[in-house]
């Protein structure tokens, strides 16, 4: 790689690791006027930024608000450098596409939007149906958008039983087999899923990523 | 008792003996049927007898101070369920509902959680918006006769200390402040990153008189995050654990602690020099009866305070 280019991946990185979004649009602006290739400039620049802080969030070393603003980062520098790629319909089918929401009943939206933020600061196409989102509504989405992913979040015990009603709703709806159903949130856990018949469980969202990562992978050497 | 006496006497008691605060108010309102996404608060209008009798639960059960089911009734906390308008009655009647619970010598706090709004750059919101919103319950709680102030489950030390300021704007009662600390490998850290002891020192700073720690932990890991808290400050300190960590069993919340194994615990925290004590998510009335039966054998030696 030209060092001119691996100077230019690395500033992206810094801008991520630092929070700035405002250096991490302008260096995607540039990415775009200089022509650099916008899928390595998200891959080795942006995403490796936002990987670093999920590894030291995970130690222990960074916390919420480097991580939100790391991401917020490298959203603002991808919705730049995805212009062009989605000005293209083969570019946009490519992004793997989720639908989040926090379940009925329940109005926390902190983890839910780390999630969502975390999920397409990693090349994913989110569509955020926000918190106390209806099981009908999860259904009816799921239809409308056709994603490769549900993700469902929950905080409180009391209300996390209405993702039955969700994969229950799916399965009416002839859907349940043309997506994977994630569960994540507090008192969620993999014995949690496979009891409501989810198919996957996240702790966090950095692990929420690299579960949806794994998904995909699966997939794709099944194909 | 006038506010004088009683932060005269609530802090002077603590320095006699070990005081209980009560246990949960929303698990055992779901165990009353609080329905799904109903916010617990509205029951100080619509259920108000059955906010009654877990107060009168936490009494009998030997609880010295109740808190009133106010913990979401900010205005920033409530107009996420579009009821800011009720703010004055909720915060109004549920200090009328402690009241009418609480006897001669026990003690009503006014219960303050965080807003649920993140501040900049993170969220939205500005320091002194926070600190208006807090000062607003506040000042009602206060003129509606609580006998302290108990802020609890805060995530964010800026966040705390708009509580503690804008508390401290309306009103010189007793202020105790709980934040909630997670487990990381190299210590105990909000989830905003605050760590122990600089927190505790900055809620002093700020005014708080007893500071401590709710929620989030167990009572086992709080009683390594007890002493991390003893070493760090002078001010009586409080602790509030949940009851274990939920399990889901067949769909079916279940805080797997037994109140006698909670009890055990804090009992040890009281010997470590903590000063008071309750119980956060998952605790019941058996859970503080079980802590005051090992009190009455305990031997109290206040230690450290200042």
């Amino acid at each position: 790689m030209e060092r001119k280019l691996k100077n230019f991946l690395e500033e992206c990185y810094n801008a991520v690791l630092e929070g700035d979004k405002q250096k991490a649009e302008k260096l995607a602006t540039e990415a775009v006027k200089s022509g650099y290739d916008s899928y390595l400039v998200i891959e080795k620049g942006l995403v490796q930024g936002i990987k670093k802080l999920g590894e030291k969030w995970e130690q222990g070393s960074c916390f919420l608000p480097e991580l939100v603003l790391g991401a917020e980062a490298v959203k603002a520098g991808i919705s730049i450098l995805q212009e062009p790629i989605l000005k293209s319909k083969a570019g946009r089918k490519n992004l793997p596409r989720v639908i989040i929401g926090t379940i009925e009943g329940d109005i926390h939206d902190i983890g839910k939007t780390l999630v969502a933020t975390m999920l397409s600061a990693n090349g994913f196409e989110v569509i955020d149906l926000g918190v106390d989102v209806k099981s009908d509504n999860f259904v009816k989405m799921a239809k409308k958008y056709e994603p490769r992913f549900l993700c469902l979040s929950s905080l409180l015990t009391t209300t996390m039983q209405n993702e039955i009603r969700v994969i229950e709703g799916l399965k009416k709806a002839n859907l349940r087999k043309k997506l994977k159903v994630m569960v994540g949130g507090a008192p969620a856990s993999l014995s949690w899923a496979k009891e409501i018949g989810a198919d996957l469980y996240a702790e966090n969202a950095i692990s929420a990523v690299k579960v949806a990562q794994r998904e995909i992978g699966h997939e794709s050497k099944r194909k | 008792m006038s506010p004088k006496e009683s932060k005269k006497s609530i802090l002077d008691l603590s320095r006699r003996r070990a005081l209980l605060f009560d246990g949960a108010m929303g698990t055992m309102l779901f165990s009353y049927g609080l329905p799904f996404g109903t916010p617990p608060e509205l029951w100080n209008l619509s259920q108000p007898e059955i906010v009654l009798k877990i107060h009168k639960k936490y009494i009998q059960a030997g609880a010295d101070v109740i808190q009133t089911n106010t913990f979401g009734a900010s205005s920033l906390k409530l107009k996420k369920s579009g009821i800011e308008k009720k703010m004055d009655k909720i915060n109004k009647t549920a200090v009328k509902i402690a009241r009418k619970a609480c006897p001669d010598g026990k003690y009503v706090a006014g219960n303050i959680g965080p807003t649920g709004e993140f501040l900049e750059p993170v969220g939205k919101v500005k320091y002194k918006d926070l600190k208006k919103a807090f000062s607003e319950q506040a000042e009602i709680l206060r003129s509606a006769g609580i006998d302290l102030f108990s802020v609890e489950t805060m995530y964010d030390l800026r966040e705390a200390l708009a509580a503690i300021e804008g508390v401290r704007e309306v009103s010189s009662l007793p202020l105790f402040i709980c934040m909630t600390f997670e487990k990381k490998s190299k210590g105990y850290f909000t989830l905003m990153g605050d760590e122990v002891s600089s927190s505790l020192k900055k809620l002093k700073q700020a005014g708080a008189d007893v500071v401590g720690a709710n929620c989030t932990l167990g009572s086992k890991e709080m009683i390594k995050l007890a002493s991390v808290m003893k070493k760090s400050t002078k001010l009586p300190i409080i602790v509030q654990p949940n009851a274990g960590m939920p399990k889901l069993v067949k769909g079916k919340t279940v805080y797997l602690q037994r109140p006698a194994s909670f009890a055990n615990d804090v009992l040890k925290m009281i010997k470590l020099g903590v000063h008071f004590a309750g119980g956060c998510c998952g605790t019941t009335p058996e859970f503080i009866r079980m802590v005051k039966k090992g009190l009455m054998t305990l031997e109290y030696k206040p230690l450290g305070l200042s």
